[in-house]
């Protein structure tokens, strides 16, 4: 096991290398930052088309940028492991906004249609979300000459497009199949999971398995058993495998409202993100996961910067983006949220290399189910209204 | 003598009255009649603006309900009427209307039924501490949002919460509350309780008691003075309450959505998914109209029928 660098001599290294940066950029950068911030201010637009993000040439920076969270462990983790050393070598703040990923879409969207500058300078969001923001068109490109780190990320955290790199993907997790002993015992008489998720299908599961509120993350597993992918025209049988879940589905919800009908034992098992049980479980409560024979759902979070900001911001949002993806700030950002990262140079915590709901190498996504990123896009609407019509009504 | 100089200087007095409003009657109304206040209409313009722009707002809902969504390129400004297509003809949507109807509908009955007696016994009651007590009980409520609320519910109904626990002493259960219509009725009794007392109360305070004490002196036990007497003379409170509970029942999202663990689900809820999951704005406002105008419709008819109660103005005559 190599021997981990300590934050303070990442932190002294980058401000070594930040140093050497400056150094060589000098005198003429700080000018042309002056003269495009004149130029800006008399053109008054806040918009980014005429924004060229030079690496060499990094604008001044601001007082703050704003990145949209999650609350609890998701912001914590990220304030600790990436916005401390950023705000330590570059002097700018961040600040969090906890608006609902969906909800800031909205904003970002009307945002860019009334040319303002978004709420949020970084879009912190499930992948899903983030490719359908650009195929939406609401991202600034990452520039690959800032966001240098995208180079030592898996394959999987690249988003597969032509000639631009629109977000990057930061760590992954899977929709895995958690339960609680207590509840299982009580309904089955054993405190194992079961193997298969068809299990689930059984009367005696009525009203005890939970999953998120729009179906997510169960979606590639129904399309598993109904031997029909998402892409589809017809996806009537994917619909009627749903169907046969549906009495056992007694809750829907946010995170929040699954781990709590985990924790509680309001439902007995859940197709939900295992690390928000994984705090649970240090504790001691009756709570585990697994994955059933057929896989479990694989996804990731991804950070981009919305489009509109002033080139200042954008740059060094950009810079934080790359921060999230470097190595060291991974390896403690793995340890502060439990999840396996994406650098493939980070070295992942002992008890996720057994354990298939972490994948921590390229080989582990293959026995995992994902969307087509694309055919989510074009189609999780649909799959949405499907879903919660079935369920909902 | 003095008497009927007096008596006679009266009758001059009223002659001379009567003439001088005959001779009024004659003129054009506009010369004696004062004008108009403009300042009361000047007071009224951020009413009617507010409503202005509420109806504007449903205007353009309405717009909105006949444009073309797509997922990638969001609103299309192209006329369609899938929308309201894809909601006539979904099954789904049709039980989801039913249900926020007549959950609405059993809510407001409810709430009625038990704000009533609660209502007279705030107003009527003698002993100080007793009305202050049942005030503070009606008002505290209202310091907590009503999500805090929802998930205080889902605490106290889940399958270890406190009913399950106070039910296993006598060892009934577990049973399922949460994620079922039951828990969705409790959690919306509590928060629509209140709103139908308040509603209720001033309505009972402006019976004349001597009528509940006329009514006991002629033979009438309390429960049939409540029911003859009080019930027919509350009855403006009642088709206040009535019509205040039921359009926030009709609209109410947070309780069914976290006690009714998604499972139950009103038409606001749909609503938000449309909105902000989906992000199908066309969608979203075509259910909005929709749910204005099924609550609109019913509202009228509650107005037809028992008339606006509380919440109604008198009709206020001629300026004669």
């Amino acid at each position: 096991m190599s021997e981990e660098p300590t934050r303070e001599a990442v932190a002294e290294s980058r401000r070594q290398n930040r140093t050497t940066d400056f150094s060589r950029r000098g005198f003429i950068g700080a000018n042309s930052a002056i003269v495009l911030s004149a130029l800006a201010g008399c053109i008054g637009s806040s918009g980014d088309g005429d924004v060229t993000l030079d690496p060499d040439n990094p604008p001044e920076e601001p007082d703050s940028i704003t990145v949209r969270a999650w609350g609890g462990v998701w912001q914590d983790s990220v304030e600790e492991a990436i916005a401390e050393p950023f705000t330590e070598d570059t002097g700018i703040d961040v600040e969090f906004d906890n608006t609902e990923r969906t909800v800031m879409q909205g904003d970002i969207r009307t945002a860019i249609e009334q040319d303002r500058e978004p709420a949020v300078n970084v879009m912190w969001t499930v992948e899903p979300a983030a490719h359908e923001e650009y195929r939406m068109d609401l991202g600034y490109p990452l520039e690959p000459d800032i966001v240098t780190n995208h180079e030592e990320l898996f394959d999987s955290a690249i988003p597969n497009v032509d000639d631009s790199l629109p977000y990057i993907s930061l760590y992954s997790y899977t929709y895995a199949l958690c339960y609680n002993e207590e509840s299982l015992e009580e309904v089955h008489g054993s405190e194992e999971p079961m193997d298969s998720w068809a299990a689930l299908k059984d009367d005696q599961w009525e009203n005890e398995f939970a999953i998120d509120a729009n179906g997510n993350g169960f979606f590639p597993v129904l399309s598993e058993f109904a031997d029909t992918p998402l892409d589809s025209d017809d996806l009537d049988p994917i619909w009627d495998e749903l169907e046969a879940f549906e009495p056992s589905i007694g809750l829907l919800g946010d995170d929040p409202t699954l781990t709590e009908g985990i924790r509680t034992g309001e439902v007995s098992v859940a197709a939900m993100l295992m690390n928000n049980v994984y705090e649970a479980y240090e504790e001691g409560e009756p709570i585990g996961w697994t994955i059933p024979e057929e896989g479990a759902t694989v996804r990731s979070d991804s950070m981009y910067t919305p489009r509109n900001q002033s080139e200042s911001e954008l740059y060094w949002s950009q810079e934080f983006i790359n921060y999230a993806a470097d190595a060291d700030v991974q390896t403690e950002w793995t340890e502060l949220l439990g999840l396996p990262m994406t650098n493939s140079n980070t070295d992942p915590l002992d008890y996720m290399e057994e354990d298939p709901a972490y994948p921590t190498s390229e080989e582990d996504y293959d026995g995992l189910l994902t969307v087509d990123l694309d055919v989510y896009a074009e189609n999780s609407s649909e799959w949405f209204e499907t879903f919660n019509n079935t369920v909902g009504s | 003598m003095s008497i009927d100089n007096n008596q006679r200087l009266q009758n001059l007095k009223w002659r001379v009255m009567d003439r001088l409003i005959a001779a009024k009657e004659t003129l054009p109304r506009e010369w004696y009649q004062s004008q108009p206040n403009w300042l009361g209409y000047v007071l009224i313009v951020p009413g009617v603006l507010l409503v202005s722009f509420l109806f504007v707002g449903l205007l353009l809902l309405a717009g909105y309900s006949v444009l073309t969504f797509d997922p990638i390129e969001f609103i299309v400004y192209e006329f369609t009427l899938e929308n309201w297509r894809n909601f006539l003809t979904t099954e789904a949507y049709y039980r989801i209307f039913a249900r926020t109807v007549g959950m609405a509908t059993l809510i407001t009955v409810l709430a009625v039924a038990m704000a009533l007696p609660y209502a007279y016994l705030t107003v009527r009651t003698e002993n100080a501490v007793l009305r202050k007590l049942l005030l503070v009980c009606l008002f505290v409520p209202f310091f907590t949002g009503v999500i805090v609320r929802a998930y205080g519910w889902m605490i106290i109904l889940g399958q270890n919460g406190l009913v399950n626990t106070g039910l296993g002493v006598f060892g009934i259960g577990p049973i399922r509350l949460i994620g079922t219509e039951h828990g969705v009725i409790i959690g919306l009794l509590q928060i629509m309780i209140p709103f139908a007392i308040i509603m209720i109360a001033p309505a009972i305070q402006n019976i004349d008691r001597s009528l509940e004490l006329a009514a006991s002196s002629l033979g009438s036990n309390r429960l049939e003075t409540f029911w003859y007497v009080v019930l027919p003379l509350a009855a403006p409170g009642i088709a206040g309450a009535t019509i205040v509970v039921f359009t926030l029942t009709s609209a109410t999202y947070a309780i069914p959505a976290l006690v009714g663990g998604g499972r139950v689900d009103f038409i606001s809820n749909v609503i938000y998914r449309a909105l902000f999951n989906m992000a199908n704005y066309p969608l979203a406002a075509t259910f909005s109209i929709s749910l204005v105008v099924v609550s609109s419709i019913i509202v009228l008819g509650i107005f037809r029928s028992i008339g606006t109660g509380t919440l109604g103005v008198t009709e206020g005559g001629t300026h004669e």
